[in-house]
């Protein structure tokens, strides 16, 4: 009998977020599933792929908001926010629009105002985490608008790989964004500037520094994502030096695997190697937060 | 059995609805609208809108413009070909008009729908790697309409002879130096499923070598009239854009 019972009793109590749940699954399950393609399969566009970093992040997200968050969601009292009307209208009219970046910028605004119209502020400052890396994750137009603006990053990129190619004894040139060695030149373009790799990293910092419980210390979050970038702008000049090599000495099957095959996954993994092993040894090495030291010096002397 | 379990559930539903509350009930009204207004039909077509945007409607018509040349009335094409120029075929013509030296059209048109404007500026500089300077916008309105406006960049541009360079994106009705004006003109179209076709032209002009760039303005501004002009009506207006 009580097993008869319980499945309706669950129905009755979580009716509510059931049909939301269900509702939801049935608006955006089909984008968010073309986003994990466009990132898996390249099957979108360069401009998509520089969201990829989101097949981390909203996994991410939803076991933040599905598992950690869960109880302390349901701890929240019950209440409406007007601002939760107007997110849900906003995002509703972007997904109306129909095209690419309206229905995938609607997603995140959709979540907003869900939050707002169930639990109203505390719900959307629970959630704030997962919803940032949500939205940081949604594809947006913003690569395709600033490649004419990262013309000096590929200057600056060019020069560098070209300087150290020089002190390595190769007959390197720079022109401008053109990087020539042994005459073959090589162009630094506005996708291989390392923004991709940068966003990449930035987002993986945060989570990173999310998951060890680092973000509450500002100086930590700071070090981290400044350290994050110098890391993925160094990591690209020595990858930009390393293709000019390649092609300046025929060595094409070399260029290749970098550049398109499967060096590139180990470039990326490299990377973030370094940016974990950086954060893992930050205590070890001596540079705990100064918030953080202070803190237990006080606990130490008191 | 079963009818007696089937019979009760549905006799407890107004209870259960009961549990509902008053924001849920908000959301659902919402999301069910969005739901049947958004996604079902294209559930039920197999056609989400936002997988590819719309065709570019007759973009045959820069298939002839790559055949025949820009001919704007009144100038002669003295020479016309293709080149392939940082990845793209640009067609490009020299043409002189009564008065003037000739002059050289680079158009890059949209072939493919999904062909955006992107660094064309750059690739064009690339090829011959003169140096520039003198960077202005140069306004101008285009057709009979006053609704056509036009900012083009503006440089002088040298290495052996000095030219005078004015670059822009045209679209119907209008036109931009910057690929970004002319981004968001496409993303408010395709909201209406349409699009915005566009054309990236380039005019080379020689100039006297020690003059000013304002000099020239005057020369500039006519032809790069005439041209997004033409280009209005002759390949914007076959493609019913008119």
């Amino acid at each position: 009998m009580d097993k008869r019972i319980a499945w309706p009793t669950l129905l009755e109590a979580q009716l509510g977020n059931l049909l939301i749940g269900g509702l939801l699954a049935l608006i955006y399950g089909p984008i968010l599933i073309h986003w994990v393609d466009g990132w898996l399969y390249k099957s979108i566009s360069i401009d998509h792929e520089y969201f990829s970093h989101g097949l981390i992040g909203l996994p991410y997200a939803a076991y933040l908001i599905f598992v950690v968050n869960r109880k302390p969601w349901q701890a929240l009292e019950n209440r409406f926010h007007p601002l939760g009307a107007f997110f849900l209208t906003l995002g509703s009219l972007l997904y109306l629009a129909g095209t690419l970046y309206s229905v995938n910028l609607s997603f995140p605004i959709v979540l907003t105002g869900l939050f707002l119209a169930l639990k109203g502020i505390p719900g959307v400052q629970l959630n704030r985490f997962p919803l940032l890396i949500i939205f940081l994750a949604t594809p947006n137009p913003l690569p395709y608008l600033i490649t004419p603006f990262t013309l000096p990053l590929q200057i600056f990129i060019a020069g560098v790989a070209g300087f150290i190619l020089m002190h390595l004894g190769m007959e390197a040139t720079v022109e401008q964004m053109y990087l020539l060695v042994n005459g073959r030149a090589v162009e630094v373009a506005p996708y291989c500037a390392g923004l991709k790799m940068l966003f990449t990293s930035l987002y993986v910092t945060l989570i990173l520094l999310h998951w060890t419980g680092n973000l509450k210390s500002r100086s930590r979050t700071l070090f981290m994502l400044l350290s994050a970038a110098m890391i993925s702008v160094l990591a690209n000049i020595a990858r930009n030096t390393l293709l000019a090599s390649f092609h300046g000495t025929n060595n094409d099957k070399a260029f290749e695997w970098l550049h398109e095959g499967w060096g590139g996954d180990v470039y990326s993994m490299l990377m973030l190697l370094t940016i974990i092993f950086l954060n893992q040894n930050l205590d070890r090495l001596g540079f705990m937060p100064i918030d953080n030291l202070n803190g237990e010096k006080r606990e130490e002397n008191p | 059995m079963n009818i007696l379990n089937s019979a009760l559930f549905i006799a407890r539903i107004p209870k259960i609805l009961q549990g509902v509350k008053k924001n849920q009930w908000l959301i659902l009204i919402i999301l069910a609208l969005v739901f049947l207004m958004g996604a079902l039909p294209s559930y039920l077509s197999g056609q989400w809108s936002w997988t590819h945007p719309p065709q570019v409607r007759n973009i045959k018509t820069f298939r002839e413009l790559e055949k025949t040349g820009l001919n704007v009335p009144g100038w002669k094409n003295l020479d016309h070909k293709t080149a392939r120029i940082g990845g793209k075929t640009w067609i490009i013509q020299s043409s002189s008009a009564p008065g003037h030296d000739p002059f050289e059209i680079f158009l890059l048109p949209q072939f493919y729908y999904l062909d955006l404007p992107l660094i064309d500026w750059l690739d064009l500089n690339g090829i011959e790697r003169e140096a520039t300077d003198s960077y202005q916008t140069l306004k101008f309105q285009a057709g009979d309409s006053s609704s056509s406006q036009i900012a083009a960049r503006f440089f002088r541009s040298w290495k052996k002879d000095t030219d005078a360079i004015v670059q822009w994106y045209a679209w119907p009705g209008g036109g931009n130096a910057s690929p970004s004006r002319w981004f968001w003109r496409d993303q408010q179209a395709q909201v209406r499923r349409q699009r915005i076709p566009w054309v990236a032209v380039s005019l080379k002009i020689p100039i006297d070598p020690l003059s000013e760039l304002k000099d020239n303005e005057k020369l500039a501004l006519s032809l790069a009239k005439s041209v997004q002009k033409t280009l209005e009506t002759q390949i914007f207006k076959a493609m019913n854009y008119f």
